[in-house]
């Protein structure tokens, strides 16, 4: 680069940073000056905007929150409702099973009775009288 | 959530608490200053005392004239950022000022190190980057200046809306 072009362009650098200088100076003449209370003022509305905005962000999160428990309470409550059938049934089963066990303890017993009285039985008309067992069997569905 | 935010605090309360948070605007004014000044007294006395090589081997205006703005920048700059006026927006435009004459002054500094010593990049690169980091400082006082203005309007409307 020549020492001319060198020169060019440091005027032209100073040319644009004087206009640059100049353009500033023009458009702040004609405006307010600012002072330290206004910029206070700014800094608190900027600082309350920010506020306002965490706040908002915060209160869809609760609104989606309440979504989600109102969600998890109507599956707890419909689970509720099933536990309940179910224990029902389960207590009913027991409650057969036990009817169930009367029922072959007694046919053991009975079978018991006529091997260890065989010698009797046989010889007897009519057979030894059937146990009676009442199974409480529930109509068919 | 608004965040192209600039917020004009000037709540630093002592020059120090100022300089712990400008350390580098700080440093590049005091720099310039010095630079600038040392140059003077350099050309001034024409004697054997040399700051900077290249910037001696300048043609003595062009010399005197990177030196004055470095020096002006300097001083401009530092007073601005260390304002403690009622008035924050003289401090704000001192301020702008300061990094202008710095801008000319230290891409004087690059081009003159950069005309003489092509090779020792580093010394070239130091000037000149700091010459733009001080147009951008210059830009971003403007934006400043802007949004404070903008959100005091903002702020007067609702005033006046709710009166």
């Amino acid at each position: 680069m020549s020492e001319q072009a060198l020169v060019t362009l440091g005027v032209a650098v100073l040319s644009l940073l004087g206009g640059a200088g100049f353009w500033g100076w023009m458009t702040s003449r004609k405006e307010a000056p600012i002072k330290k209370r206004d910029a206070d003022v700014a800094v608190a509305h900027t600082s309350q905007q920010m506020a306002l905005a965490i706040a908002e962000d915060l209160r869809l999160d609760v609104g989606r929150l309440r979504g989600d428990v109102d969600a998890e309470r109507k599956a707890r409550e419909s689970l509720g409702t099933e536990v309940q059938e179910l224990r029902q049934r389960v207590e009913a089963q027991a409650g057969t099973i036990d009817r169930l066990r009367r029922a072959v303890r007694a046919f053991q017993d009975a079978w018991e009775y006529i091997t260890t009285n065989w010698q009797i039985v046989r010889l007897q008309d009519n057979p030894p009288q059937q146990p009676r067992i009442d199974l409480k069997e529930e109509a068919a569905p | 959530m608004p965040t192209h935010v600039y917020q004009p605090t000037r709540n630093p309360p002592r020059w120090w608490d100022r300089v712990m948070v400008h350390p580098f605007d700080n440093a590049v004014g005091l720099l310039c200053l010095l630079f600038g000044a040392l140059m003077a007294y350099a050309l001034t006395t024409g004697g054997g005392y040399n700051p900077s090589s290249s910037m001696m081997r300048l043609p003595p205006l062009i010399g005197f004239v990177v030196s004055a703005c470095l020096t002006v920048g300097g001083v401009l700059s530092l007073v601005g950022l260390h304002w403690t006026g009622d008035t924050v927006s003289r401090g704000w435009h001192l301020e702008r000022g300061g990094w202008l004459f710095v801008t000319a002054g230290l891409a004087g500094m690059g081009g003159a190190i950069a005309w003489f010593f092509p090779a020792s990049t580093n010394s070239w690169l130091l000037p000149s980057i700091l010459a733009l980091a001080a147009f951008v400082r210059w830009l971003s006082l403007i934006f400043l200046e802007r949004n404070t203005r903008r959100t005091l309007a903002v702020v007067q409307g609702e005033a006046r809306g709710q009166e």
